[in-house]
């Protein structure tokens, strides 16, 4: 018999610190076990080993794809039409057809590489010139001053 | 029309769902159950099938079975303690926790009395506990959930709420040509309308009820004379 | 066998079935059912609310009411009621709604024979429109002996009034078991044996007006169901 016997860790060694990942791991197998003894009368092996292709669905709505039946049409309700706009434009943009990309994925791989490259180059370059940096800063502080935003720009 | 249309019957086995099952996983709608590996059908109807693999009967039914997931209608009949009953036509009465409302606390109760129509998602359905129901998203806004206001609402049969819902159904467009209209449709077969005066909300009902006995493929020409209904 | 059940039938044939679906506004399926003069209404709720007394966690409670043409129900229509129950509760896949009631109400219109075949063929069809969901559909069958020892099958009423017995048969549609036997009067064991033979082979021809007549109803449908295969193919 002994020698079915799974070796067990002691508690003293699970409750040690670096142990806690494995002593979770014992605890779910522990308790996997004892919910399999619990209804070992009740499951058969044709239960266990049977690995079922059907999926049961009670829904109508889930199963035929119906939409949702809450409508409204030519401003009778203008708060559920917005809603119902941004479903129908949130809709088209999942549906639409793959956008034709300007670069192709190896181009993309390829550019981005060589910034990389350069960024590194660049990081040693950027700590070499930190301090003529912050004086291009003072004197660029100028041009990013804050704006006022024109009075016709507030009503769109 | 014609009387040899394929139907399932209950008890029969369906072979063109098995043999589709063999190769992928399959999901069973209503009207259909699994026994041991075979597939057999409990309602008689249509069997029905959408790409890729979901299969289901389409009976002919008035009564409601709640199912999770399902926008449904529904009223308000009661206050219970922080829930309210809500009948949806099915054999239980539905609970909503007065929580299940955008911007609702424990101190900013929702103001709902009994009679009020609720459209609302089915959280919860099972056979063996009562219906629960939802009127926010997951997001915690209402979105189209919510109380009904004003308007008419009428009964039919859950064949009718679905047919409306499906995708290419032209009746609610052909109807939007003649007045401006609100519109919500419970799968559980209740219907609610809401246009500009009272006259029109009347012709409006009676032109969808006009498509009750109406199949798929009559409802193009009914759409064609719903004017007229309209105009009566 | 069979062929002396083909010299001793005097009628082995159906009186014209006729249907008529949803009759009523407000059950969730009826049906009014005629066969030859003999006209029944049928109709179902369910699953619907039960009282706490009938409330069952394993399966729907069925509560079955039959209803003469006038009067009360007596003890003629209380025995037809319980043999509807048996055959429904048999039939019923009431596991799918536990904590329910289906209820079946059949009202008598036109009593001219063969009522207790009637009831449950009406009931079987209320079944399927309403969309209650069953293990198989069923088709029950009257024929009898009349006093020259000749089978008749499904009588007219003034037939039976000179019989030596009485025979009801219920089958369902997919073994073709036997779910109801009714028998009234003298008869041998080979005589029950042939006309079980010939009420089997009438009942292949009421399953089959259940499902031609289903298809017609649902028939204003099936329209859709050959589109909705082409649309695939066109994307």
């Amino acid at each position: 018999m002994p020698s079915k016997m799974k070796p067990r860790l002691s508690r003293g060694v699970l409750d040690m610190k670096f142990m806690q990942r494995t002593k979770a791991k014992v605890e779910k197998e522990d308790d996997d076990e004892q919910s399999r003894a619990l209804y070992s009368n009740e499951l058969n092996q044709k239960m266990l080993n049977s690995n079922s292709n059907f999926i049961i669905e009670p829904s109508y709505s889930i199963c035929a794809g119906l939409s949702d039946g809450r409508l409204s049409f030519r401003g009778m309700n203008p708060e559920l039409e917005r809603l119902l706009e941004l479903e129908r434009a949130e809709k088209e943009g999942k549906t639409k057809p793959e956008q034709p990309t300007e670069v192709n994925d190896e181009q993309m791989a390829e550019t981005y590489y060589a910034n990389q490259a350069t960024a590194i180059s660049k990081t040693i370059q950027k700590k070499m010139t930190a301090r003529n940096d912050i004086n291009k800063r003072k004197s660029n502080q100028k041009k990013m001053q804050f704006k006022k935003p024109r009075q016709d720009d507030g009503g769109i | 029309m014609s009387a040899n249309t394929s139907i399932v019957m209950p008890g029969e086995r369906v072979t063109s769902v098995e043999d589709v099952a063999k190769g992928k996983r399959i999901i069973l709608g209503p009207g259909l159950r699994r026994v041991d590996d075979k597939v057999v059908a409990s309602k008689a109807g249509p069997l029905r099938h959408k790409e890729p693999n979901t299969f289901w009967v389409d009976s002919y039914q008035r009564r409601y079975v709640p199912a999770r997931g399902d926008l449904i209608i529904g009223i308000v009949k009661a206050r219970a303690g922080d829930m309210y009953r809500v009948d949806i036509g099915s054999a239980d009465t539905a609970s909503i926790s007065y929580l299940a409302f955008e911007a609702a606390t424990k101190k900013n109760r929702p103001d709902l009395n009994p009679g009020d129509l609720l459209y609302a998602r089915v959280l919860n359905a099972n056979a063996d506990i009562e219906p629960e129901l939802v009127c926010v998203n997951s997001n915690g806004k209402h979105g189209k959930l919510g109380v009904l206001q004003d308007g008419f609402f009428f009964k039919c049969s859950l064949n009718l709420g679905r047919l409306l819902l499906r995708d290419s159904c032209p009746a609610l467009a052909a109807i939007k040509d003649e007045l401006p209209y609100e519109i919500a449709v419970g799968v559980n077969g209740r219907i609610w309308v809401k246009a500009h005066s009272t006259r029109e909300t009347v012709g409006l009902a009676n032109a969808i009820m006009t498509l009750e006995h109406a199949g798929y493929a009559e409802i193009d020409k009914i759409c064609g004379n719903l004017g007229s209904v309209l105009q009566a | 066998m069979s062929k002396k059940a083909a010299t001793n039938a005097a009628k082995d044939k159906l009186r014209e079935m006729q249907c008529k679906f949803n009759p009523l506004s407000r059950s969730d399926g009826s049906v009014m059912y005629s066969q030859g003069a003999t006209v029944v209404i049928a109709a179902v709720l369910g699953p619907i609310e039960v009282k706490t007394q009938n409330l069952s966690i394993e399966g729907s409670y069925l509560e079955c009411n039959y209803r003469p043409k006038a009067g009360l129900p007596q003890v003629k229509e209380r025995i037809r009621e319980a043999a509807i129950r048996d055959v429904l509760e048999l039939a019923l896949l009431s596991e799918a709604y536990p904590r329910s009631k289906m209820s079946l109400q059949v009202q008598e219109l036109e009593d001219r024979g063969s009522t207790d075949a009637c009831a449950l063929n009406s009931a079987c069809l209320a079944l399927l429109i309403g969309g209650l969901p069953l293990k198989y559909s069923f088709a029950a069958v009257h024929c009898i002996i009349n006093e020259q020892g000749e089978f008749v099958l499904d009588p007219e009423l003034n037939e039976t009034l000179r019989q030596q017995a009485s025979f009801t048969f219920a089958f369902d549609s997919v073994d073709g078991n036997l779910l109801l036997v009714q028998t009234k009067g003298a008869f041998k064991i080979a005589q029950f044996n042939d006309i079980e033979c010939i009420c089997r082979a009438a009942s292949a021809q009421i399953f089959d007006f259940y499902r031609s007549n289903l298809a017609k109803y649902h028939g204003r449908s099936a329209e859709n169901d050959s589109s909705s295969t082409d649309l695939p193919m066109e994307t």
